[in-house]
């Protein structure tokens, strides 16, 4: 007897597709569960906001599972962290332009009631490191990251706090491996330097 | 002077800092996080049935159109010969294809026509 198409079962490969399709879906969400976190604090680092700094997480996301959810599990963390480079650069990008016009305007009307300067994030403002227990060494340390510039401050975040091996940065940063040794070098060197009193 | 074992623990030091304050993250913050992560989940999720609905869409535009085209050549059965009072004779030699060629000489045989009735006259 013939059953109804709803009560008839589901070809076996097409069963396994389904499984796998859902097994991967759940396999990106543990991913982006485990590199979340670190990368609101990476983005935080270099816009002083959270609220910009969870935005641009957000932007990461839709890109990576839009772009590179089909990869092998293997590559999504350093394709995961270029994604997020690449949204700290391109807001930089358009803090330097907006920058330039608010300037403008600040020039035209110096009374104006944008006023960039109150906007801009308070540099005594300690961040989240310093309500740590140990407070002052926090707040070193986040202002010394803070007073890297982005590439240095990427190759330090990405090659020692992430983990990712040398070629993988490099992939992560879109530059040579010798870049990111250059960079996380200087990184070392101005980090010490800041944090000596610290130590 | 700095020995690589306390340039070990500046590092090590500085990773764990980092490492706590990204664990210590608020639960505000968290629920962005957790709002933006399903939000991009769910994408992925709707892009999936716009591409089946896209493939679905072109498979039947194609057999449509195979449909189509098959009802174009298909093979068209020849116009039966009606015989008229006056080209009758003419019309049933140009229904019969191996005769196909006489109809290239339609006025010698509306010549030929008009010979008999003037003969039969």
């Amino acid at each position: 007897m013939l059953q109804p198409p709803c009560l008839m079962a589901v070809p076996e490969h097409m069963a396994d597709e389904r499984a796998v399709r859902i097994e991967g879906a759940h396999a990106i969400e543990r991913f982006l569960r485990t590199v979340e976190r670190r990368a609101v604090r990476m983005a935080e680092l270099s816009t002083r906001q959270r609220d910009d700094a969870i935005d641009l997480v957000q932007d990461a996301m839709f890109g990576f599972v839009r772009n590179y959810a089909s990869r092998d599990a293997a590559e999504w963390g350093p394709l995961f962290w270029r994604v997020l480079d690449s949204r700290i650069h391109d807001w930089h990008r358009r803090q330097r332009v907006r920058g330039r016009w608010l300037g403008w305007f600040d020039r035209r009307d110096a009374e104006g009631e944008d006023d960039p300067v109150a906007m801009a994030p308070d540099p005594h403002e300690p961040g989240p490191l310093a309500r740590l227990a140990d407070g002052e060494a926090s707040a070193a340390l986040e202002s010394a990251l803070q007073a890297l510039p982005l590439r240095q401050r990427q190759a330090f975040l990405l090659r020692l706090w992430e983990g990712l091996d040398v070629a993988a940065t490099a992939r992560a940063m879109r530059c040579s491996e010798g870049s990111v040794k250059t960079h996380l070098s200087r990184a070392l060197a101005n980090l010490r330097t800041r944090l000596e009193a610290h130590r | 002077m700095n020995t690589p074992r306390d340039n070990e623990a500046w590092l090590e030091r500085s990773l764990a800092l980092l490492q706590q304050s990204a664990d210590g993250l608020d639960a505000a913050t968290l629920s962005r996080l957790n709002r933006a992560r399903q939000a991009a989940l769910a994408q992925s999720r709707h892009a999936t049935r716009l591409w089946w609905g896209a493939a679905f869409a072109g498979a039947f535009a194609l057999v449509l159109a195979l449909g189509v085209m098959r009802h174009d050549v298909a093979p068209v059965a020849p116009p039966l010969a009606v015989p008229s009072q006056d080209g009758g004779a003419i019309d049933a030699l140009a229904s019969d294809d191996d005769n196909a060629e006489m109809v290239d000489d339609l006025d010698f045989y509306a010549w030929l026509d008009a010979q008999q009735h003037d003969d039969e006259g």
